[in-house]
C-alpha cells in the first residue's frame, strides 16, 4: 500500500485533533485585549424605558424612575452617586471633554448612593421621588421645603426655582453625579459623569 | 438675690453638664461615622482582591450594598444633626458587615486554587496535550510508513 497518498488527510486529521486539544489554550491566549475602559450610567423612565420621564411635577406627588450604573472600567468598582438639585442660575457640572477636567456642580449633595458593581456588569436603582414646595406669589419662585428620595426626607429650605419668563415655568434640574473612589487616594472623585432630570415644576 | 445666686450655682454645672454631653454625641456620632465610611471602603477593598482574583463576589456585593445604604442614611442623619440617629445606624453599618472579611478572603482563597487547577488543566493541559497529538501523529505515521516499506521489501 503507497502510504505517501494518505499523508496530506492524515496529518490534517492530527492538526484538527492538535487544534481541538489546544483550544483550552488558544481561548485563553487568543483573546483581543480591552482597550476601552470606561463606566455608564443611565436614567430610565417608569416603564423602565428611555421614555415617559416625569416632567411636570406636583409637590407632594411621588415619582419613579430607575438609576443605572454599567462597569466596563476592568475592575470592581466603588461609585457614589450623589444627587443634587439646581435651579436655573446654578452650577451644572461637566460631562464633556478629558474626564479629568470635567467639574462637578458646587452644589452640596443632598443624598448620596453608594453602589458596589463588579467588572463588566450592572446595577439598578428604583427611584421614587418627589417634592414639597410652596408658590411664592410675591417673588414669583417656587421655595421647596424638602424632597423625599427613596423614603428619605431631605431638607431643602432655601432652595428655590424663578420663573423662566421664555417658557413660562418654573424649572427645577434633579442632577445625578457619578463619582468613583480610589483605594490609592482612599477618597472619591468626580467620574466626568452625569444624568439629570429636567422639571417643570407646576403650582 | 441670695436664692438666685445659688440657683445659678445650682444649675450651671447641669448646663455644663448638657453641654458637654451635646458635643460629646456629636464627636461620638461624626466618629461612629467616619468608623463605618472606614470599615465599608476596607471591605470594598477585600471583595475587589476576591475579584481581582476570580471569585464570585456578587453576594460579597450584596452586603456592601445594604452596609453602604445605611452609611448614606448615617450621613444624612449627621448632615440633619440627629447625632444619636447617625450613631446607631453607623454601628448598624458596621454590624452588616461583619465576617465579611472572613468570607472574602475564604472566597479569594478558593478563586486562587480553582485558578491554579485552571490554569494547571486548562493552559498547561491543553497545551502539552495538543503537542503530544503531534508528536503521536508522526510517530503513528513514522511506524505506519516503516511497517508499509517492510512489507513492500
Amino acid at each position: 500500500m503507497d502510504l505517501s497518498r494518505y499523508g496530506v488527510p492524515f496529518f490534517v486529521v492530527v492538526a484538527v485533533v492538535a487544534l481541538l486539544v489546544a483550544s483550552p489554550c488558544l481561548s485563553r491566549v487568543l483573546v483581543w485585549p480591552r482597550a476601552e475602559f470606561f463606566s455608564e450610567l443611565w436614567v430610565l423612565g417608569s416603564n423602565h424605558m428611555a421614555e415617559d420621564y416625569p416632567f411636570n411635577v406636583s409637590s407632594g406627588q411621588s415619582y419613579r424612575v430607575y438609576l443605572g450604573i454599567g462597569n466596563q472600567l476592568g475592575y470592581c468598582a466603588y461609585y457614589r452617586i450623589e444627587v443634587k438639585f439646581r435651579n436655573e442660575s446654578q452650577s451644572m457640572p461637566s460631562s464633556f471633554g478629558a474626564v479629568e477636567d470635567r467639574v462637578p456642580s458646587d452644589l452640596p449633595s443632598l443624598f448620596n448612593v453608594s453602589a458596589f458593581v463588579a467588572d463588566q456588569n450592572s446595577w439598578e436603582l428604583p427611584v421614587t421621588f418627589g417634592f414639597d414646595y410652596e408658590f411664592n406669589e410675591t417673588l414669583v419662585q417656587v421655595g421647596f421645603n424638602s424632597m423625599t428620595f427613596n423614603d428619605n426626607v431631605l431638607g431643602m429650605s432655601g432652595e428655590s426655582a424663578g420663573w423662566n419668563a421664555t417658557t413660562s415655568r418654573f424649572y427645577g434640574d434633579l442632577i445625578f453625579e457619578l463619582w468613583l473612589y480610589s483605594g490609592s487616594a482612599d477618597n472619591f472623585g468626580y467620574h466626568g459623569r452625569f444624568v439629570d432630570l429636567k422639571l417643570n415644576m407646576t403650582v | 438675690m441670695k436664692i438666685v445666686a445659688l440657683l445659678l450655682l445650682l444649675t450651671l454645672p447641669l448646663a455644663g453638664f448638657v453641654v458637654v454631653g451635646y458635643c460629646s454625641s456629636e464627636a461620638d456620632a461624626r466618629a461612629a461615622v467616619a468608623q463605618a465610611s472606614l470599615r465599608v471602603s476596607v471591605c470594598y477593598s477585600v471583595a475587589a482582591d476576591a475579584a481581582k482574583a476570580g471569585a464570585n463576589v456578587t453576594g460579597l456585593l450584596v452586603m456592601l450594598d445594604d452596609a453602604g445604604l445605611v452609611l448614606s442614611r448615617a450621613e444624612l442623619a449627621f448632615g440633619r444633626g440627629e447625632f444619636d440617629s447617625a450613631s446607631t445606624l453607623a454601628h448598624l453599618c458596621e454590624e452588616k458587615l461583619v465576617g465579611f472579611e472572613d468570607g472574602a478572603v475564604g472566597l479569594r482563597d478558593s478563586a486562587v486554587r480553582a485558578g491554579f487547577l485552571d490554569f494547571a488543566f486548562g493552559v498547561v493541559g491543553s497545551a502539552v496535550g495538543s503537542v503530544l497529538v503531534v508528536v503521536v501523529g508522526v510517530v503513528v505515521w513514522f511506524c505506519l510508513k516503516r511497517r508499509s516499506a517492510g512489507k513492500v521489501v
